[in-house]
């Protein structure tokens, strides 16, 4: 999700303080957005969209620090 | 950030905070069961599936489901039936001891193919009911709804002062550090910050649109005082009808009139939702949005014709969309369980937040805290040490 972009030689998204947030707070919005507008397809996208911060939330709390 | 803003950003944060959280924890911890408020009733037979019947296409007559629903209460009045689009296999009628009265006192479940009775919902009752008081009003009625709604602003509050404090917090840490080789309060500091800037926009979202739900009341007070009493106000001075008259009739009438709608529920004359000569149908459309939105249509009760059919003012509207958005029962199982577990991570978000304020007030807390962060944040720190004296 957050790619650590480092090991390609860039600098880091994680380094940035905003850009994993800002991130996150577009996918959540689609995510409660989209289940509302549309069936289907929309219900997918919704509860996916809405998984990635519980994923990333239990990822990075999991792990070792750093 | 200057230490200045800082200071009085952590004072938004910690007070906003300590104010609402036991409410906060309250709301996370009952609103987690009432998620599946729906399958929990199901499960524990409180509601009934209509049975498979095969060869059945009919329709019972919905006036004579009324009557039934009548007679089982003959002191009582009808005060609305309602319908479910996903379930078209039955009716279910509401009655109280008058048609305006606040409560109900008997909800029945009609099979609409057979006409017959499938259950009686068991009102006020069961764990399930305590939880939805204690979520909705703590039973203290309308002054508490109002009174978590307030902790609900709080929580508004909270959460920009937090995103805002995130910033300082985090200028010198990688997104998602959690510093476990520190002492457990940095630890608890970083996952406070990690979850809560995770899930914040849920948590906005969930938390403002239980705000607006806090307001159903006033808000439905002012549509019937204004909208509705605009309706109907040709009809004042003139009795009310008799007792011969057609919800059937009355329903057909309402949905001749919007096409491609279905029924929410239909209130009775006499009902706070209609007027003591009309029936007021509640009709919704048939695409995910508009079907979480009302249309009211109102039928004069004597002749069954349509008189008036009106839009949802914007304050309505804005608190029928905030329904699903703080229910999370618009995308199917899978959603709510996505809804849940950024529930618990919003539990420990609070719970973090609690250790964090009370670990601050222990002088062992406070030296190893200052230090670490002294080295880490200067500003952020000299904050919150100006903050503490």
């Amino acid at each position: 999700m957050i790619r650590d972009s480092r090991r390609h030689g860039g600098r880091s998204v994680r380094d940035s303080t905003w850009a994993a947030p800002i991130v996150l707070a577009i996918v959540s919005a689609i995510g409660l957005t989209a289940a509302l507008v549309a069936d289907g397809v929309g219900d997918v996208i919704g509860w996916a969209a809405l998984a990635v911060p519980v994923v990333v939330a239990a990822w990075y709390s999991r792990r070792s620090s750093g | 950030m200057s230490a200045r803003s800082i200071k009085a950003w952590s004072f938004v944060h910690k007070w906003t905070s300590l104010i609402a959280t036991l409410f906060l924890l309250m709301l996370c911890v009952t609103g987690l069961p009432l998620i599946f408020y729906h399958e929990i009733d199901h499960w524990r037979g409180a509601s009934v599936e209509p049975p498979e019947l095969d060869g059945v296409t009919g329709t019972a007559s919905l006036d004579a489901i009324v009557a039934d629903a009548r007679s089982r209460r003959p002191g009582d009045a009808v005060q609305y039936v309602a319908a479910d689009p996903d379930e078209p296999e039955v009716w279910y009628v509401g009655l109280g001891e008058t048609a305006d009265a606040p409560e109900l006192t008997a909800y029945y479940t009609y099979d609409s193919r057979t006409g017959a009775l499938l259950g009686e919902y068991p009102l006020n009752e069961g764990f399930m009911y305590v939880l939805y008081r204690l979520h909705y009003d703590m039973y203290a009625g309308l002054p508490g709804t109002l009174f978590l709604g307030l902790m609900g602003l709080m929580l508004v509050a909270s959460l920009v002062s937090g995103v805002v404090l995130y910033g300082p917090f985090m200028t010198k840490l990688k997104f998602g550090t959690v510093r476990r080789d520190r002492s457990p309060r940095t630890r608890w500091l970083d996952l406070h910050n990690l979850l809560g800037i995770a899930t914040v926009v849920w948590v906005l979202v969930v938390g403002a649109t239980g705000v607006i739900n806090t307001l159903a009341i006033p808000i439905f007070g002012q549509w019937q005082s204004t909208e509705l009493a605009a309706m109907t106000d040709g009809y004042t001075g003139t009795p009310p009808p008799a007792d011969e008259i057609s919800v059937e009739r009355a329903l057909a009438a309402a949905l001749d009139a919007v096409p491609g709608s279905s029924l929410s529920f239909i209130a009775f004359p006499g009902n706070e939702y209609a007027s003591p000569h009309h029936f007021a149908a509640f009709v919704q459309g048939s695409t995910p949005l508009t079907s979480k939105l009302l249309t009211p249509v109102l039928v004069d009760a004597r002749t069954n014709v349509v008189t008036t059919q009106g839009e949802m003012p914007w304050y309505v509207t804005a608190l029928l969309l905030s329904q699903p958005l703080h229910f999370g029962d618009y995308g199917g199982m899978a959603l709510k369980i996505v809804w849940a577990l950024l529930d618990l991570i919003a539990i420990v978000v609070l719970a973090s937040g609690v250790v964090l304020w009370l670990g601050k007030r222990s002088p062992a807390g406070v030296r190893s805290d200052a230090a670490e962060r002294g080295a880490r944040v200067p500003e952020a720190a000299m904050a919150f040490r100006a903050e503490r004296t």
